[in-house]
């Protein structure tokens, strides 16, 4: 009787793993890749994300939303002293699984981008493009709502003036 | 051609939302079981580094990176959740010193190989910072000179960032192992025929007054024998 109630209390930990990957890999995918303008690296460390999350899937209380700890993790993950050095050491090809269309368009918004810090960058774009609150993204990035609001306002003055 | 702001947000959001999602969950696919020689090496060397470092009284990681971000933040979404803790992509335990130090001894650099790689560093570096940087050229390995193309390169390149460097550097003899990064998922196929990665070792540069410093700007650096003495592996 225990163990069956274990075995189900485990299955229950995958699937609710596998509804956290359906509902938010997008949204995680998307944060890195406004912080690092790395496609490669966006998906590397959206994978990393998640297997931190396999890792902790039977610890943790699912009943509480699931994204904030996946964009800390993914937060941690991406300003990871170490693998910034391996991004700058052996750069991941990047956006290999982009058909050619989509490739040339990245390549062209991430040399625009490219201007702006991390901090401005992701700052914009979880704002602008995907529409996050400021609250939230200050909360995700661990800034404050005025220095948030500071960095989006000279992301655009940058990419103005470029 | 200009664009606006917005022409470029819309461009990144459109290419952004054409992103495949991976066709399954990630999953660990390695077992402590099967352990690779190389991740086995890679803890070795992590044991090799906790040595050095405590020796030093001085730990590596993120935590006590300028670049990490703090976990304790109450401003961040770890306030309302369980704060995640480091552990290796398959869920196992780090591997332990008794372990991994008896595992593969020889495999691994030793203290005399961080010491001479960090002093190598420090010494290109101040070549940097002292303008000389034809002499800074020569301790590059050939494949590094190749990726910055030419000298004048270099030279404009590193003269340009030095400017923004008033308030000095750290060098520091880390290893990627510490962030739980075995040596196998490190990719050094770049290098990989010339670099021994039994006596290699990471070392990072990073400068605090840097405008840049707070978006994880950091030089690094292979530094590994070759044919007898020292090179850096740099790319630009």
């Amino acid at each position: 009787m225990v163990m069956s109630v274990q075995i189900a209390t485990l299955e229950a930990a995958e699937l609710r793993y596998n509804r956290a990957f359906e509902e938010h890999w997008d949204d995680i995918f998307r944060f890195l890749l406004a912080w690092t303008n790395d496609w490669a690296a966006a998906e590397d460390l959206a994978q990393d994300a998640f297997l931190k999350l396999w890792g902790h899937r039977n610890g943790l209380d699912w009943d509480r939303p699931v994204l904030p700890w996946l964009i800390i993790v993914a937060r941690r993950l991406a300003t990871d002293r170490f693998r910034s050095l391996r991004r700058r050491i052996l750069p991941l090809h990047s956006g290999q699984s982009l058909d050619e269309t989509s490739r040339v368009r990245w390549l062209d918004v991430r040399a625009a981008l490219s201007k702006l810090s991390a901090l401005e960058r992701a700052a914009l774009l979880l704002t602008a493009a995907e529409g996050w609150s400021y609250a939230d993204v200050a909360e995700a990035l661990g800034t404050t709502s005025g220095a948030l609001r500071a960095a989006v306002s000279r992301a655009r003055e940058k990419l103005e003036d470029a | 051609m200009s664009r606006t702001p917005d022409e470029i947000i819309d461009g990144w959001k459109a290419v952004a939302s054409s992103a495949a999602r991976p066709a399954e969950p990630p999953r660990p696919t390695r077992t402590r079981t099967a352990m690779p020689a190389g991740l086995l090496a890679a803890g070795a060397t992590a044991v090799v580094l906790l040595v050095v470092l405590s020796a030093r009284g001085a730990g590596p990681g993120p935590q006590g990176s300028p670049l990490a971000v703090g976990a304790g933040s109450s401003s961040s979404p770890a306030a309302t959740v369980s704060a995640p803790t480091e552990v290796a992509p398959d869920g196992s335990a780090p591997p332990t010193a008794v372990a991994t130090r008896s595992a593969e001894p020889d495999q691994t650099p030793s203290p005399a190989d961080f010491a001479a790689a960090k002093a190598a560093v420090e010494a290109y570096t101040a070549d940097l910072v002292q303008g000389d940087y034809a002499k800074a050229w020569a301790m590059l390995a050939p494949e590094s000179q190749a990726h910055w193309q030419s000298l004048a390169a270099f030279t404009n390149e590193r003269a340009t960032f030095f400017k923004t460097v008033t308030a000095g550097y750290t060098v520091s003899a880390d290893s990627p192992t510490t962030s739980g990064q075995p040596i196998p998922s490190f990719e050094y196929a770049a290098y990989g025929a010339v670099i021994d990665l039994h006596h290699a070792v990471l070392i990072g540069v990073s400068y605090p007054d840097s405008p840049s410093a707070h978006t994880g700007r950091v030089d690094a650096y292979i530094v590994s024998p070759v044919a007898g003495k020292l090179e850096l592996f740099d790319a630009p």
